[in-house]
């Protein structure tokens, strides 16, 4: 065609502005287009996950085998509530809270997941300056390197073309499978302790206990889980496959926690090493990498607690402005949308700082954020069982009988054991009595 | 018809307060409000109150307005001491406030966003008529005060949006048979609107496409829908009724048709060709062939053709005849086996003579630039945005199959606002 014409300048109204299709404002668009039960699998086994999971099979070898089952159906009773309300609803979990339980449980609710969020991101950067000590890098040096970037990427909207790449390295948890069966364990004993369960009442036994539930149905996936069926524009109707989806996602994503147990049960148990630094950790990776274990095992836990750390404040960050009304994204600016940045960015920055205290166990902290998440975990579940089985909310789509009966033990066994934790390590010792 | 000086009680202050009788004593709790909303209440006026008995607090009950005598902060006093005790039921056209209104998303249409209603403010009509609805309080304020920290609040700004600027929806009161006006949305731009239906959800979404089409016709809904991306517009759609849906899908054009179907069920997409005009939906079927990334994937195939035979006069007289395509300044030339003879452009057309052919004024198709059907999509945008293209036809065995539009490229080479920051710098 001979004409030249100055093309933007012709072309319909559409073009101008924000593209054609001017992208839904929700926010998972700033994380890559992954199927969340891929997201789910990689979460789980993030950097305090790792720590969990190899300070548990270190600790008490295949001993806690059998509670990774049940939590593993917890977690699908979990994951499937919160993603049929956001087929059915449309919504996000903080706007349900919102609309049916008001202000001041709104409140009590997303105070709890700052919470939980904020520990789970300090725990994240302890694995960034966990995996860097392993390359002989000064956590003073890492820390900040890695908060700044991750504030960038968050900042501008880019981190969803970076998270593949974490996303990638964080699948090296994977070879703790293959590790698990070179370093031939007594496979009698990993299948009997997987199906008879093995119960001690001392504070050590019931703090990793509560540790392995709070790190496995982390707080904040199912708010990630339900946002992200909602901006796929999953519906009631196509909710069949969306359900499969979710089973898959969290039974990888357990089978790779539970074969961790495996691994580091199978060495470092019997070794009698307690997982104190990154370094201990890293030997259940020797029976596949050999020599080289020390360099896979930090790859992967970089490659989970940047992931993390970048998810995570964007999913605090979002529900708590959408629960509150207030204006959300990276398409307002700083100005328009202050405690949209404020939340986020105080994340980053205080979980950052949290880390660089020096002399800091970070083996240890990454624990007690867990053990703090599996605390506050039956707040939300109380919320979310409640929505699921409100009829004028759900309509047909509300848990049945059998179910409700499923979600309501979970919630309790959750929260039953919370309590007992509290009561055994903090109740006790005031009157002086001490277990274990 | 509300004036300002007038007091105003806020929703939060005034539910759970003691109602009393005529006598003083206390009778019940309010536990929440009922309005009715109909097309022509612009502030809707309050019907009564829910209260729950002393005593028996699942009981609830229902106090007609006309019984009320003066509702403050201090409670409810009413103009008598006989009430009818029997059980509250919902009606049509009655919405709850507490239940119902507060905490829930509406649309403000003036600042053209979603908010969320932090409070409701009421007011007394003049001479006894009775309370009715004011606004929404969407300040920070408002959520402060109903933490309970009323000190705090009492020294923040309140920001009330009035009542007849916001879009309340009828899909938060599934209950009840709500007749709702949706006028005010039709005020707002489409590229707003599918904003803001990205805010709400699918199911308010859907509520408002449907409302809008019955009472401003599908196209304004079809419009709405393309400014949705792909997920979410299929999402709305599946939401609604399959004859609605078809009607509104015939109205977006041919290539946005597709990819929203493409979006779908296989079944329920296949459901709404079934019911769209048959024309249309052979259209849009041809179009959903072909592989996403591809030419034929971007492409669209509503576009001008005729014959090189005819004459400038009688090409501008059919074009001024013709029910248009979104795309018209170019013409495409074709033979009787669709192969893609030359190209006239508007401008072309405009200056000839009427008694010139249109085969003597084409550029011929040798020199058009022109892309084949499966050639990768981002190729072809970047082909169009290096000779600055307004469309290139795209070719199967010779014959035109559809055009691509700059638009459609565009979407190829930036496709979203995240990745338009990261290759363009400050946004």
């Amino acid at each position: 065609m001979s004409e030249r014409t100055p093309w933007l300048a012709l072309v319909s109204r559409r073009v101008r502005g924000a593209g054609r299709r001017p992208r839904r404002p929700g926010w998972l668009k700033y994380l890559a287009v992954l199927g969340p039960g891929i997201i789910a699998a990689a979460a789980g086994n993030d950097a305090g996950g790792i720590t969990t999971y190899s300070t548990v099979g270190a600790q008490y070898g295949y001993q806690l085998l059998w509670a990774m089952v049940l939590i593993t159906v917890s977690l699908i009773v979990v994951q499937e509530m919160v993603a049929r309300l956001g087929a059915v609803t449309g919504k996000g979990l903080s706007d349900l809270i919102r609309e049916q339980f008001g202000v001041r449980w709104t409140a009590f609710a997303m105070l709890a997941l700052l919470v939980a969020n904020a520990g789970t991101t300090t725990s994240e950067f302890a694995g960034v300056a966990a995996a860097m000590e392993l390359f002989g890098i000064s956590k003073y040096i890492s820390v900040p390197i890695a908060a700044v970037m991750i504030w960038w990427l968050v900042a501008r909207g880019s981190f969803g073309r970076v998270e593949r790449l974490f996303l990638a390295m964080s699948l090296i948890a994977v070879t703790y499978i293959v590790s698990a069966f070179l370093a031939r364990p007594d496979w009698g004993a990993v299948l009997s302790h997987t199906v008879v369960p093995t119960v001690r009442w001392d504070a050590g036994f019931l703090v990793m206990f509560v540790a392995l539930v709070g790190t496995t149905i982390t707080p904040y996936m199912q708010i990630y889980q339900q946002s992200s069926i909602v901006e796929k524009g999953i519906t009631a109707r196509d909710y069949g496959l969306a359900r499969v989806d979710v089973i898959t996602g969290v039974l990888f994503s357990d089978l790779v926690s539970y074969f961790i147990i495996v691994a580091t049960g199978a060495t470092l148990f019997f070794q009698g090493t307690r997982v104190e630094t990154a370094a201990d950790a890293a030997a259940a990776l020797a029976p596949v990498a050999g020599p080289f274990a020390s360099t896979l095992f930090a790859v992967g836990l970089l490659g989970a607690s940047v992931l993390a750390a970048g998810v995570l404040p964007i999913a605090t960050a979002f529900p708590i402005c959408e629960a509150f009304g207030w204006e959300a994204g990276m398409s307002r600016d700083m100005a328009d949308a202050p405690v949209f940045y404020g939340i986020f960015t105080s994340m980053i920055l205080v979980s950052a700082l949290v880390t660089l205290i020096p002399g800091l166990p970070l083996i240890q902290l990454q624990i007690v954020v867990q053990v703090i998440n599996g605390l506050l975990l039956p707040i939300e579940l109380v919320f979310i069982t409640l929505l699921a089985s409100n009829h004028e909310l759900l309509g047909r789509f509300t848990n049945g009988r059998g179910f409700a009966i499923l979600a309501w033990t979970t919630t309790l066994v959750v929260g039953v054991l919370a309590l007992a934790l509290v009561v055994i390590t903090v109740v006790l010792p005031i009157f002086g009595i001490q277990l274990g | 018809m509300l004036d300002k000086g007038r007091i105003i009680l806020y929703l939060s202050a005034i539910i759970r307060q003691p109602v009393r009788g005529s006598s003083g004593e206390i009778v019940g709790r309010m536990t929440d409000m009922v309005v009715r909303m109909t097309e022509a209440e612009t502030f809707p006026p309050v019907a009564g109150l829910v209260t729950a008995i002393v005593g028996r607090s699942r009981h609830r009950f229902f106090i007609h307005a006309t019984d009320i005598a003066e509702i403050s902060e201090q409670g409810v006093r009413l103009k008598t001491d006989n009430f009818n005790l029997a059980p509250f039921t919902r009606r049509d056209s009655e919405v709850l406030l507490g239940k119902d209104v507060l905490d829930k998303q509406l649309v403000d249409i003036n600042g053209r966003r979603v908010i969320r209603v932090n409070d409701v403010t009421l007011t007394r009509q003049p001479n006894g008529a009775g309370y009715r609805v004011a606004g929404v309080d969407v300040s920070a304020a408002s959520l402060v005060d109903r933490l309970g920290l009323r000190r705090l609040a009492a020294g923040m700004q309140r920001e009330v949006i009035p009542w007849d600027s916001v879009q309340f929806f009828a899909s938060e009161v599934p209950v009840v048979k709500l007749k709702l006006s949706y006028d005010k949305l039709a005020r707002l731009h489409p590229a707003d609107l599918g904003e803001i239906i990205g805010d709400l959800g699918y199911q308010q979404g859907g509520e408002m496409i449907a409302a809008l089409a019955e009472t401003h016709g599908d196209e304004l809904a079809a419009d709405m829908i393309e400014e949705l991306d792909a997920e979410l517009g299929a999402a709305v759609i599946s939401a609604m009724d399959v004859e609605d849906a078809a009607d509104i899908i015939e109205e977006m054009e041919t290539d946005e048709a597709a990819d929203l179907l493409a979006e779908l069920p296989p079944e329920q997409a296949e459901d709404i060709l079934e019911a769209m005009e048959e024309e249309e939906a052979e259209d849009v079927r041809e179009l959903l062939q072909y592989e996403e990334d591809t030419a034929g994937g971007i492409m669209t195939n509503e576009y001008l053709s005729l014959s090189p035979a005819l004459t400038v006069g009688t090409a501008l007289a059919r074009l001024r005849a013709a029910e248009l395509p979104e795309f018209t300044y170019y013409l495409y030339i074709l033979d009787d086996t669709e192969t893609l003879l030359g190209v006239v452009s508007l401008r072309g057309l405009l200056q000839a003579q009427d008694d010139q052919t249109l085969g003597e004024i084409m550029i011929p198709a040798a020199s058009v630039f022109t892309a084949q059907v499966n050639e990768r999509a981002r190729e072809v945008a970047e082909t169009m945005l290096h000779y600055d293209l307004l469309a290139m036809p795209v070719l199967e065995d010779g014959r035109l199959v559809g055009i691509v539009q700059t638009h459609d490229a565009l979407e190829r080479l930036i496709p979203d606002e995240s990745q338009r920051s990261f290759f363009g710098g400050a946004r």
